[in-house]
């Protein structure tokens, strides 16, 4: 087994984790935006295609302050002798798609957080670690077009030496033209919504479609619908379905709180609904119901909606939510549900950021039956 | 807009309008591009759509094919690939580049544009 280490979005940390358990990988810890794990090297080629990681990076070292102190640059260069850089390199490379001609060339990045900035320097860091590979080994230094890249990061938890396995972060995708929604975020939604062959999407406010590019290009046996209200919005969406090939997309001109689309015609809802930035609490309010109520409407029984809430458009979906009555025979089972729309059950939350915001995955499933408000 | 699309699309957001379903298709350019046969999905996507609103909507623009007008319950589709790909050639195939919607109970049209249709109302409408 190979040690390696990915970074996340705050809050996708489990999610990925589970994504990487699915090629057989042993997760050996999670921390704050990192997923450390083992996998056998037959797993390796399969690494960078992972979708919920922002980036990937065999692990060349790697020292918990709590287990292993490295309170120096001295003490730094002194676990470096142990590294071998040729085995390294080799197990790089099977992680890659195409193989790199020697002599190989390299660059090293260094980032220092919090309390650490302290004691080292990032300058000085990248220096000393740049020499140590030099005196070890006969790779040349390149700034601008390395072969690889040595990414140390050092914080107030960990130092870590990794090269990455992709020179592009994982989440910046090949196949999307514009990405106005992160990737990373978008693929979890639809992990979320639990997507399978043959399901009817709808993205009631599609935007640039991101959402619909991301899922369609994944999970090519489903129909995809895309409805916003801006056309211009609708052109770059198209251009995203064009770029992903998504041949099952259709977008519509239409209004989120007036859905042209007949009843129960969907099985999932994926969605980052824009407003609260644009209106005002009441008119958010207003437009949230007309918006729910139409949600509830078009999605089929037992269906799925998962939804990207910041700012105050979260607050006003929290007002909603009360205990209700749950499915099962047990008077006891509780579940928790939307007032307005008691058959809309929330399943799952996973709390987030996106950049500098605070958001939040919600997990609704539509279940009319006999729960009812206790 | 594919007729997969037109399938479950209805004017029910007009202000008075029950059902607006099927909605009137009409056509003035039509665009015909191969798309991959993917068995499994057209199997499972089928009993999702009305059938009867899809041939209405194949024949309302001149794609008219040999396809059944009605679909017999117990039609073991699944084991009829002939009658699969005929249903994926019309549900995916076939695209409406430019024509008109129509609300089958106000006569309220709507604009099919560079495939995309527009479904916006005015304020009086709703």
């Amino acid at each position: 087994m190979i040690s390696f280490y990915g970074t996340t979005g705050s809050g996708l940390e489990a999610t990925a984790a589970q994504e990487v358990s699915t090629l057989g990988a042993d997760i050996t810890r999670m921390t704050k935006g990192k997923v450390f794990f083992l996998c056998s090297s037959s797993s390796c080629p399969d690494l960078i295609k992972l979708k919920t990681f922002e980036r990937l990076f065999l692990e060349v070292l790697c020292a918990f302050h709590e287990e292993m102190e490295i309170s120096s640059i001295d003490k730094l260069l002194e676990e470096m002798k142990a590294v071998n850089w040729e085995s390294n390199l080799k197990k790089w490379k099977n992680c890659r798609e195409s193989a790199e001609s020697s002599p190989l060339s390299f660059r090293v990045s260094c980032k220092v957080t919090g309390q650490m900035r302290k004691k080292f320097s990032a300058f000085h860091v990248s220096k000393a670690v740049s020499a140590s590979i030099q005196n070890s080994t006969n790779y040349a230094v390149n700034l601008k077009q390395p072969c690889f890249e040595v990414n140390v990061r050092i914080s107030d938890e960990y130092i870590t030496i990794g090269i990455p396995l992709t020179t592009e972060p994982l989440s910046k995708r090949p196949y999307l033209k514009h990405i106005s929604v992160r990737s990373t975020i978008c693929h979890t939604m639809c992990l979320k919504a639990g997507i399978s062959s043959g399901m009817r999407i709808l993205d009631p406010c599609c935007g640039h479609g991101t959402i619909l590019a991301e899922a369609s290009y994944n999970w090519p046996a489903c129909i995809y619908f895309g409805l916003d209200q801006d056309l211009e919005a609708l052109k770059i969406a198209s251009e995203n379905m064009q770029s992903c090939k998504a041949s099952t997309a259709s977008l519509i001109c239409g209004d989120c709180a007036r859905m042209p689309l007949t009843s129960e015609s969907v099985d999932a809802i994926l969605c980052d609904p824009p407003f609260g930035i644009k209106h005002n609490c009441q008119e958010t309010d207003k437009f949230l119901d007309r918006f729910l109520r139409e949600c509830s409407r078009v999605l089929c029984e037992g269906g799925t909606m998962v939804v990207l809430l910041g700012g105050p458009l979260r607050s006003s979906f929290e007002m909603q939510l009360e205990t209700g009555q749950g499915e099962g025979e047990d008077p006891g089972d509780r579940r928790e549900n939307l007032r307005d729309f008691p058959h809309l059950v929330l399943k799952e939350t996973l709390p987030l950021r996106l950049g500098l915001l605070d958001a939040i995955l919600w997990c609704l499933s539509k279940h009319s039956g006999r729960g009812h408000v206790t | 807009m594919k007729l997969l699309t037109h399938n479950l699309m209805s004017s029910r957001h007009i202000k008075g309008v029950v059902t607006g379903f099927p909605l009137k298709l009409t056509a003035r350019d039509v665009k015909v591009s191969e798309v991959d046969f993917n068995k499994d999905f057209i199997v499972r996507i089928l009993p999702k759509l009305d059938w009867e609103a899809l041939c209405q909507a194949v024949e309302s623009i001149g794609q008219g094919t040999d396809l059944p007008r009605s679909l017999d319950p117990d039609f073991n589709f699944e084991a009829d690939t002939e009658f699969l790909k005929k249903a994926h050639h019309v549900l995916m195939e076939v695209e409406v580049v430019s024509g008109e919607l129509e609300c089958p109970e106000t006569g309220r049209k709507f604009p099919i544009t560079d495939g995309i249709p527009n479904m916006l109302l005015n304020e009086d409408e709703v």
